[in-house]
């Protein structure tokens, strides 16, 4: 086994066509899943009727099944129904117009919202109840007391697995060359097919991501370090 | 922390031990009859599976039978394994030789020896969808189209190797072959085509609704694998040609064919 170091330099330059792609998955499903999840928790801590039985259940099966399930389930089910319906409504185009990306950005939404809602759901009870009680005697109404009172804190709560989060779904965007979307990971392959040096490409792929993981994890901890700026000093 | 190291080790160790034991039991068994073990998969629909009634079967693995009950100085005895392992075990002599539809290729002839009568031809083509009428005879009439791919294929390397000579010609959509979808993928029209082989068509697409289009791109022998620079194993291989050329004579390899392929994929064209 040799290593052929400046083929990894070769190859790193190659992926970085790709990273464009696996950044644009990452940022949709963290941001549809951070949405969803963000209404599902809020639902879930306020007992909303009906509705917190179905977030419940949503989670339950969502966390339950794995992401690539996920992926392959959406695009063979979305994609029978979408050629059904346009076939007996004559439509005259099918499945094939939705961009093969869509399947990746819906599906990762849906196992983001899931992981997401619990993230939220944990700082939304870090808050303590007093807090509450204080903003409502202050005559707050129950939205202000959400968006001034309790939210900041339950997001500085959240941060540090909001960060470990925003990292699963980036290094589980490699999922998405199942359908077709030529992902960091799915590049390096392809790159390496023509040599088969698939070591060193991988080496690259390694690299790429860790790179991009370091830079979420400082961005991470400036967030923190802003958000968290509030207990400095005062009364606590 | 020293004792969980220690564990480590010994884990290693045992491990190791444990590969390095076990070899070939080929030997003499009866009265000048020699045994060998033959390593095949389980996993290959049609040529090395397991039926219902939980029996080792398929074209391969029908033909090493008859070719068993054609060399009386020969007894094979099979052993399955992952398709990935075979040749491994090979290498390491715990099997004498591999029976599941190897492709001969030059990167597996620099480090084994293969048998010299080939006993099925693939033969990889364009495949399109049924209702698909352009005229396409070759590569050449598919210029700025779509071919799905499974990166590192062999099939990803044909096109590869015409886009080297014919820059930008054709558009390859590379996946990983996880979601099992070429033929959705052609029927919808996300793609033109796709390469593939005659012979594993009808398993990726049993409804027929894909076809074959144009003459074969490449034409690949299968033949058996055996260990190289080995003087047993070269006989052995020769006895075999033999056989297998009695084989091809009586019809008993086009009509094994036909049986479990169905199609006969054992000539050349």
């Amino acid at each position: 086994m040799k290593l052929d170091p400046s083929f990894i330099g070769e190859a790193l330059l190659k992926l970085l066509e790709a990273l464009p792609t696996t950044l644009a998955i990452t940022a949709v499903s963290v941001g549809c899943g951070f949405l969803a999840g963000t209404a599902i928790a809020l639902v879930r801590v306020y007992r909303v009727p009906v509705l917190h039985r179905l977030a419940a259940a949503w989670v339950t099966v969502i966390r339950g099944t794995p992401m690539l399930v996920h992926l392959l389930v959406i695009y063979a089910g979305l994609t029978l129904i979408v050629d059904t319906l346009t076939g007996r409504l004559g439509l005259g185009w099918n499945s094939a117009r939705i961009p093969m990306i869509g399947f990746a950005y819906l599906s990762f939404s849906v196992t983001a919202s899931a992981y997401c809602s619990e993230i939220i759901r944990s700082g939304l009870l870090a808050v303590d109840k007093g807090q509450r009680e204080a903003a409502q005697s202050l005559g707050m109404t129950a939205m202000q007391t959400l968006r001034r009172i309790i939210f900041p804190q339950a997001l500085a709560a959240s941060v540090p697995n909001l960060t470990n989060f925003v990292i699963g779904m980036l290094h589980g965007s490699t999922l998405a060359f199942v359908v077709s979307v030529v992902d960091i990971n799915a590049k390096a392959e392809i790159v390496a097919s023509t040599n088969w040096k698939f070591f060193e490409a991988y080496l690259a792929a390694a690299i790429l991501f860790w790179a991009m993981t370091i830079l979420l994890e400082r961005a991470g901890g400036a967030i923190e370090r802003r958000i968290n700026r509030y207990h400095k000093g005062g009364v606590a | 922390m020293r004792n969980t190291m220690k564990a480590v080790i010994l884990l290693i160790l045992a491990a190791l031990s444990a590969a390095g034991c076990g070899g070939a039991s080929a030997g003499e068994s009866k009265e000048g009859v020699k045994k060998i073990i033959v390593g095949t998969g389980t996993q290959f629909p049609k040529v090395a599976f397991i039926d219902e009634n939980g029996k080792l079967t398929g074209f391969d693995v029908e033909l090493v039978r008859e070719l068993d009950a054609r060399l009386p100085q020969y007894e094979f005895e099979f052993r399955t394994m992952d398709f990935s392992n075979i040749l491994l075990s090979l290498e390491t002599g715990k099997i004498d030789f591999g029976a599941h539809e190897f492709e001969k290729n030059p990167e597996r002839e620099e480090k084994y020896l293969f048998n010299k009568v080939p006993y099925a031809y693939w033969r990889n083509f364009i495949v399109v969808a049924k209702d698909n009428t352009d005229p396409i005879e070759s590569l050449d009439d598919m210029h700025g189209k779509k071919f799905l791919a499974t990166a590192t294929s062999a099939q990803a390397q044909i096109l590869e190797n015409y886009n080297k000579e014919h820059p930008g010609a054709l558009e390859i959509v590379y996946n990983n072959g996880g979601a099992n979808d070429l033929v959705t993928q052609i029927t919808t029209g996300r793609v033109d085509a796709a390469i593939g082989a005659d012979f594993s068509l009808p398993l990726i697409d049993p409804q027929g609704k894909l076809k074959t289009v144009g003459k074969p791109l490449t034409e690949a022998e299968i033949l058996f694998i055996f260990r190289k620079d080995d003087p047993e194993s070269q006989q052995l291989a020769d006895d075999i040609d033999a056989a297998l050329l009695e084989l091809r004579k009586d019809g008993t390899l086009a009509k094994l064919s036909q049986e479990w392929l169905g199609q006969d994929f054992t000539y050349e064209d």
